[in-house]
């Protein structure tokens, strides 16, 4: 280790020669005033690379006690003397290259310091604490424990307080693992037991094909057929099929519609479900009835480009103004003085389920006398309505409308998203005119709809396939990766 | 899907709701420094809202060498071309006009019935007026005129007369746009400015709770746009369709 020390009078001649002598990758490891000017003790930066090929060196050996031995003395003292160093050369005149270089030595320094001193610590209690104990009285137990070196690294306090609730802790954890275990094998047993009886019994096999060819999910499909009466004919299951979606299904086609009924509503839903349209039938059909005064309009929307002015667009054809809040103040503002309208209505900006703005939009909502009204795009992938719906669910009856139900291949993964969240549904689009492709939600026609049977399609499943749908997921993934 | 004139809202325009011109007041009292910048204003915020405006000026009087409404009235003629595309707005004399329009005839539909005839083509219709006229003109009308509070001197007190009148006479119950410096970003007004006063005097005697809405002035002659907005929306929600032939308000 080449390490020199420079004397001059002032700090930069100090410097200037340490850099002479090592060149550009001077490493100062002391800087301090002295009787004659600035002493600098430097080396070079290859020495700090020899240093660590050692350290890295020594850690493989995995002889730590040495290692500790060798840098214990030096640690506290070479971190004071960084720090000094550091602090004294941030004062002085260096280039502003020269301090982020000193910034960045300090950091490296405390990096390798950090770990060593937590290390030393743990070695000088255990020693202590096994000396003391000696002297005081001979615990077994303890000493067992404060002498084991993994104990001692993992954590600096004294080992016999955290070993005890080590061991439950440990224990519940495998508990807990062993009851998912057995949870999983038992539910697998399960519906390979019910497969096999499905199978058996080909009105259940073929109902479930049907169900989820018509989108269904495979566990919407299985709840219901589990249930089917065994001595039940082939058309009556198809009937009785519906029956029960139907009667899960809940719609408001012999209340009053949600125009008539009036309040004040808040379209929410994810991008391009048609929210602002669906706003404008609404209000189309409410100043139809009522007349334009009957209406008010208030969009949340200052994100789309466009989003006032569409809404705008649509309220000056109805004669009814179309306001814009850009904050809950402003939300309130509006409503108290919209408080006389029949029926308004608070559109939205489109959110993705997981955008971090959703929280947000959705406080600014949170208002007395706001309900919310989930517009679900009739086409969207199952999955992904479940997670609009996880992710917009509020407190309360959750209303929904179904919109584009004429552009949806499938309506079977909505009806089914709104039947498991259990969903009221207020109406459904099927088009883009304004106000007419609004229809009330009858679930007996939504029902029929979606299990009329679809073109052939690429994504209906065989009846060999059947056992996939049933077939969990992570085992299936771990097989995939495990080959 | 590619004819000319058929969009998704044609069901909207079908049933033919928006046709009529929205009538909306401007009370005047006497303090132009403050209601001229927040008139113009207003009117540059409703044509950028995409509605034509026209402004009826009671302050200005009609002659011969520069007509109004008066001369409308007289020579229905004059404007009666529905056919032809509004301009952006425009701003018509109506001192006499308006006077007119309330003589004591009995006008089926009320005094701004002959108005609906010759401004239809309009989106909007302002009236600016002092209160006395504006309570002749608009009485059960639900319009909440505008009356501005400028921060000058006696503003307060002829703002107060003006609120008397159109309160005890008429019961038309004003929206208060009071012009505020940039630095005024809430609505609350210090204790003794002009617009406190204003609000501590229509509580006290005429037992009214005055909201007044700020509005922000960037220069001497120009208001802050978003709150233009929002001032000209709420006074859009509150004005009354003028149909033709069958006066009704909205409220």
């Amino acid at each position: 280790m080449n390490i020199q020390r420079f004397n001059a009078p002032t700090a930069r001649e100090a410097l200037a020669k340490a850099r002479h002598a090592f060149g550009d990758g001077t490493l100062i490891l002391s800087n301090r005033p002295t009787a004659t000017g600035v002493e600098v003790v430097a080396t070079a930066e290859d020495t700090l690379a020899a240093l660590d090929t050692a350290d890295s060196f020594a850690n493989r050996s995995q002889d730590q006690s040495a290692l500790r031995r060798d840098a214990l003395p030096s640690v506290p003292e070479s971190a004071t003397r960084v720090e000094d160093d550091a602090t004294q050369l941030a004062m002085s005149t260096l280039s502003f290259q020269d301090y982020v270089r000193e910034r960045m030595l300090r950091r490296r320094h405390e990096s390798m310091a950090g770990t060593t001193p937590q290390a030393a610590s743990a070695q000088a209690t255990p020693v202590r604490a096994v000396k003391e104990l000696a002297i005081a009285r001979p615990r077994p137990m303890e000493r067992t424990e404060a002498q084991s070196p993994v104990n001692a690294v993992a954590a600096p306090k004294p080992a016999p307080v955290l070993a005890a609730p080590q061991a439950p802790a440990l224990s519940q954890g495998i508990v807990n693992e062993l009851h998912a275990m057995k949870a999983l094998i038992e539910d697998r047993f399960n519906t390979l037991t019910w497969l096999g009886q499905a199978r058996q019994s080909p009105i259940q096999s073929n109902l479930m094909l049907k169900l989820i060819r018509a989108g269904y999910s495979p566990t919407l499909a299985r709840t219901i057929l589990e249930r089917m009466p065994d001595d039940i004919g082939a058309t009556e299951s198809v009937r009785w099929v519906m029956d029960i979606l139907e009667r899960n299904l809940k719609a408001d086609a012999a209340a009053p519609a949600i125009h008539e009924e009036g309040g004040t509503y808040a379209l929410v839903g994810a991008t391009g479900v048609g929210k602002t349209t669906t706003a404008a039938k609404l209000a189309g059909l409410c100043a139809r009835t009522h007349g334009p005064g009957s209406v008010g309009l208030i969009t949340l929307d200052t994100y789309r480009v466009g989003a006032h002015e569409q809404l705008r667009a649509f309220g000056r054809m109805l004669g009814v103004v179309a306001h814009l809040a850009h904050d809950r103040a402003a939300l309130q503002d509006l409503l108290s003085l919209l408080g006389n309208k029949k029926m308004v209505l608070i559109d939205t900006t489109g959110l993705a389920p997981n955008d971090p703005r959703k929280r947000s939009m959705l406080d600014v909502l949170d208002l007395p006398g706001v309900n919310r009204l989930l517009v679900l795009n009739a086409g969207g992938h199952g999955d992904t309505l479940d997670d609009v719906v996880s992710s917009f669910k509020s407190t309360g009856v959750q209303q929904a409308v179904l919109s584009k139900t004429d552009e949806a291949a499938k309506l079977g993964p909505a009806l089914d998203a709104i039947i498991r969240h259990q969903l009221l549904l207020r109406g459904v689009t099927t088009g883009q005119k304004v106000p007419e492709d609004w229809e009330a939600a009858d679930a007996a026609k939504l029902v029929r709809q979606s299990m009329r049977a679809p073109a052939k399609s690429a994504f209906d499943p065989k009846p060999a396939d059947l056992d996939f749908f049933f077939t969990p997921a992570s085992a299936t993934q771990a097989g995939r990766f495990d080959a | 899907m590619l004819d000319i004139g058929v969009n998704q809202g044609a069901g909207l325009q079908r049933m033919a709701l928006q046709a009529a011109p929205r009538v909306m007041a401007v009370a005047s009292h006497g303090q132009q420094q403050g209601e001229l910048p927040l008139l113009w204003s207003l009117c540059t915020t409703l044509v950028d809202l995409g509605h034509s405006v026209a402004v009826l000026d009671a302050t200005t009087v009609e002659s011969a060498h520069n007509p109004g409404l008066s001369q409308l009235l007289d020579d229905a003629d004059l404007e009666h071309d529905d056919s032809r595309t509004p301009p952006s707005w425009s701003v018509v004399p109506a001192a006499l006009g308006l006077a007119q329009l309330c003589q004591p005839t009995a006008r089926p539909g009320g005094p701004l019935a002959p108005l609906s005839d010759l401004f239809q083509r309009f989106g909007v219709l302002v009236i600016y007026a002092r209160a006395p006229l504006l309570a002749d003109l608009l009485p059960d009308s639900g319009i909440e005129p505008l009356l501005t509070v400028a921060p000058v001197k006696m503003s307060a007190v002829t703002a107060y007369q003006a609120l008397k009148q159109m309160l005890l006479n008429t019961k038309l119950r004003p929206t208060m746009a009071a012009i505020v410096g940039e630095p005024s970003l809430n609505t609350s007004a210090p204790r003794h400015s002009p617009v406190a006063n204003l609000q501590h005097c229509a509580m006290n005697f005429l037992g009214y709770r005055l909201d007044a809405l700020a509005v922000r002035a960037l220069q001497p002659q120009e208001c802050r746009s978003d709150d233009m907005y929002r001032l000209a929306l709420r006074l859009l929600e509150n004005a009354m369709p003028l149909h033709r032939h069958q006066f009704r308000g909205s409220h």
